[in-house]
């Protein structure tokens, strides 16, 4: 394969990982702002260390683990400003478990996609209201007359759902 | 779990719940932390709610600016961009990466967004408002499948592997989780759906495309043939074009020859587009903002010879255009069975059969009693002018010839196939003999093994493949981890060895490949492949088989003989005694 080949090839990698990626620091940094520009720092390092990725070996987890080290990096200029951050112990536990997480749900967009379709029509229609168009919770909570407060607790049982029907997917495709 | 436990559980997620609303305050975001802290048992949960919203989230495909042109900033034209300029110019970078992202997300988004009770029952925009109703009433079906790459379906009534030559009747809502599927309407136009996607067949000149990639070729006589979309309506006039729908209504049109009239929901009037204009209609651009027109992002439409073919209801084609019969020549076979293939080997073939087909013979040696099967339209055993040798390795004098494809016939152009007596679940070596006439740049061969023979749309493009492509020798597992090596000569004899081993796996990982090579090379082979995660994962191989590629010409002809598996470099290369 040509550089460029590669080159395109990796870019394409890079820009697959992004969900993952963005979940992994959102965890670890929470502010959006912050998660963007650390996003950002991942994918320009990523980009510049394309020769040491073992195209042999999976790419997420490298991304994830670059974004880490990203982290902590960010966690060191604003501990400065007496900003507060997670101690390094809970950053690792934080990471591997979403790294693990990342990982499943790449490799198994076809298990959510059937998660989904298990959901009661009303939890269907809540979350295709916040994530598909993007419906601030206040604004979902005012349309149905609910408090935000419940409208979040709501969309929490659902994600909560959601993982667990896809761990178990995937632990059945694995045996 | 104690009710302290049940407390800080009830406020973390609360907390996450705030995290991923935007509205987490600085007291609250220390408070999270020293949860995550002094509860590590709690990680797991805050973690699987952030990585499962991330997934979900619509967020980073809303950020699109508006206007923005995604096909300016597809991966392709990412080389050009140099590091420097991304050091120094973040402005440029995010809205470049969130471009980028947005190719990628839309996907992931997409798979998850989908899902809506209601899918099928959305309304399409003024559909057939445009255009007079022809007369579906008194037709039965409004379409047919041509033929299938790497299809997957998802019906009730069919199953996940529809049969090539299906028809669907009026309403018919076709699933195409992945892969590609061709398909005719009775009006004579002719589309390639390309998954994931959802399709209905509505009539012979309209289909309701809620979500996926098509490319449409209309001919005269099915001018008028309308694709509806969530948000726009595709009135064809007699043309060739594509376009890509997403869950959330986003479409592209591309205009590849003549011209297409656009209805969007949202406008009065409709929107003339020309050869050689794509347009993106998105949330933030419903009138429609200019792309670059990209045809190399669909895939081949059905070809003329493919629709003509299918108008009489029946598809592959009926009729038989076999080789000429060379029975007389081929009794030399008779007393030359099985002689060209060495001992103590796992499995070998060398075509000696008193017959001009190999489909349904069941000679050889190591494989299935149940026979090969062969494309009897399009392979022969033939006794060539020369036997095939290269070295010290000669072939009987009978070879299997095999002629490119026919533009009528399936894209996926299988030749033979045939199941192994015992699976090889150990790392093996084969040799093969082939011999190319009729060479070009667009010609492509191989030999696949796989863990199942598969459907007649079935690639075995994600397996073990050794053989030509664009005028090299190759070895891959699938197409993004190919090496190739030297070209063939045309009408020249090579011998091809490959060796498909796992190296600390319990999964085939890795082919070694031997182009002709002389004396024990078995530790300097000419091609390295390593399987990397766009593979299948195969622990055994229970199928080989041949296939041809789609851009061959019928006339071409592939000569292949004494296919030989062993255990060892030896084994294969050794001439019979």
């Amino acid at each position: 394969m040509s550089d460029c080949d590669l080159d395109e090839e990796y870019v394409a990698l890079i820009a697959g990982c992004q969900p993952a990626v963005r979940g992994l620091l959102r965890a670890l940094i929470r502010r959006a702002p912050d998660v963007d520009d650390v996003l950002q720092e991942t994918n320009t390092v990523l980009w510049r260390r394309r020769q040491e990725y073992d195209r042999d070996r999976p790419f997420l987890p490298w991304a994830c683990r670059i974004a880490q080290l990203q982290t902590l990096a960010f966690f060191k200029r604003v501990r400065n400003h007496g900003q507060s951050t997670v101690d390094e112990q809970t950053l690792e536990q934080i990471a591997a478990v979403a790294t693990s997480r990342a990982v499943e749900t790449h490799a198994h967009t076809a298990a959510l996609m059937h998660c989904m379709e298990k959901l009661p029509l009303e939890h269907r229609q809540l979350v295709e209201s916040r994530y598909c168009d993007a419906m601030p919770v206040i604004q979902i909570a005012s349309q149905a007359g609910r408090s935000a407060d419940a409208v979040s607790m709501t969309l929490y049982r659902i994600r909560k759902t959601l993982m667990e029907c896809i761990q178990k997917r995937v632990a059945r495709e694995a045996q | 779990m104690n009710s302290l436990n049940e407390d800080i559980s009830k406020e973390l997620a609360a907390l996450t719940c705030r995290v991923l609303d935007h509205s987490l305050t600085n007291e609250e975001d220390v408070r999270l932390t020293e949860i995550l802290s002094e509860y590590p048992e709690l990680i797991e949960d805050y973690t699987n709610q952030i990585q499962v919203d991330a997934v979900l989230t619509a967020e980073l495909y809303a950020a699109v600016p508006e206007g923005i042109d995604l096909e300016a900033l597809e991966i392709t034209d990412y080389p050009t961009v140099a590091t420097e300029e991304l050091a120094t110019d973040p402005g440029r970078f995010v809205s470049l990466w969130q471009s980028v992202t947005v190719v990628s997300v839309v996907l992931l988004v997409g798979f998850a967004l989908w899902l809506n009770a209601g899918w099928w029952d959305v309304k399409p925009v003024n559909q057939r408002a445009a255009i007079p109703e022809p007369v579906p009433v008194a037709l039965q079906y409004v379409g047919m499948l041509l033929d299938t790459e790497d299809a997957v379906w998802e019906d009730e009534e069919l199953g996940d592997d529809i049969a090539y030559g299906t028809r669907f009747a009026a309403g018919k809502k076709l699933w195409l989780k992945s892969g590609i599927g061709r398909i005719r309407f009775e009006s004579g136009a002719g589309i390639v759906l390309e998954g994931p996607a959802q399709i209905e067949l509505c009539s012979p000149l309209n289909a309701k495309l809620n979500y996926g990639k098509l490319a449409a070729y209309v001919p005269d006589e099915a001018q008028g043939f309308t694709v509806d979309t969530p948000k726009i309506q595709i009135v064809d006039q007699g043309t060739r074009f594509g376009t890509v729908v997403d869950p959330l209504g986003k479409a592209e049109v591309h205009v590849f020859e003549g011209e297409v009239d656009v209805k969007p929901q949202s406008a009065a009037k409709m929107l003339n587009l020309k050869a050689s204009q794509a347009v993106l209609f998105s949330r933030q651009n419903e009138l429609g903002a200019a792309i670059r027109l990209t045809p190399a992002k669909f895939a081949d439409v059905p070809t003329l010879e493919q629709l003509t073919a299918a108008k009489s209801g029946f598809y592959p084609p009926v009729e038989a255009i076999p080789f000429d019969s060379e029975e007389p020549r081929n009794v030399y076979a008779l007393i030359q069975m099985q002689t060209a293939l060495p001992k103590g080997i796992l499995a070998g073939e060398a075509f000696e059969y008193p017959a001009t087909s190999l489909s349904g013979q069941t000679g050889g040696v190591g494989f299935s009693h149940e026979g090969w099967w062969a494309d009897a339209n399009f392979t022969r055993l033939v006794v060539p002018e020369q036997i095939m040798e290269w070295g010290e390795l000669e072939a009987g004098p009978m070879v299997l010839q095999s002629r490119g494809h026919h533009h009528a016939y399936p894209a996926l152009a299988h030749r033979i196939i045939r199941k192994l007596e015992t699976p090889l679940a150990d790392d093996f070596y084969f040799s093969i003999l082939v011999n190319y006439e009729g060479l070009d740049e667009n010609d492509f061969f191989a030999l696949w093994f796989d863990d199942s023979p598969g459907g007649k749309g079935a690639s075995h493009s994600r397996v073990p493949n050794f053989g030509l492509k664009e005028k090299q020798f190759f070895a891959r597992f699938d197409v993004n981890q190919e090496g190739f090596f030297s070209g063939p000569v045309d009408g020249e004899t090579f011998l091809l060895v490959g060796h498909v081993s796992k190296e600390d796996s319990s999964s085939f990982n890795r082919l070694d490949f031997w182009v002709n090579p002389v004396d024990d090379r078995s530790g300097q082979p000419d091609v390295v492949v390593k399987r990397a995660t766009g593979a299948k994962l195969l622990n055994s191989i229970h199928s080989l088989g041949l296939r041809i590629g789609q851009y061959t010409e019928v006339t071409d002809s592939l000569c292949i003989d004494r296919l030989v598996i062993g255990d060892s470099y030896e084994s294969v290369t050794q001439p019979s005694e």
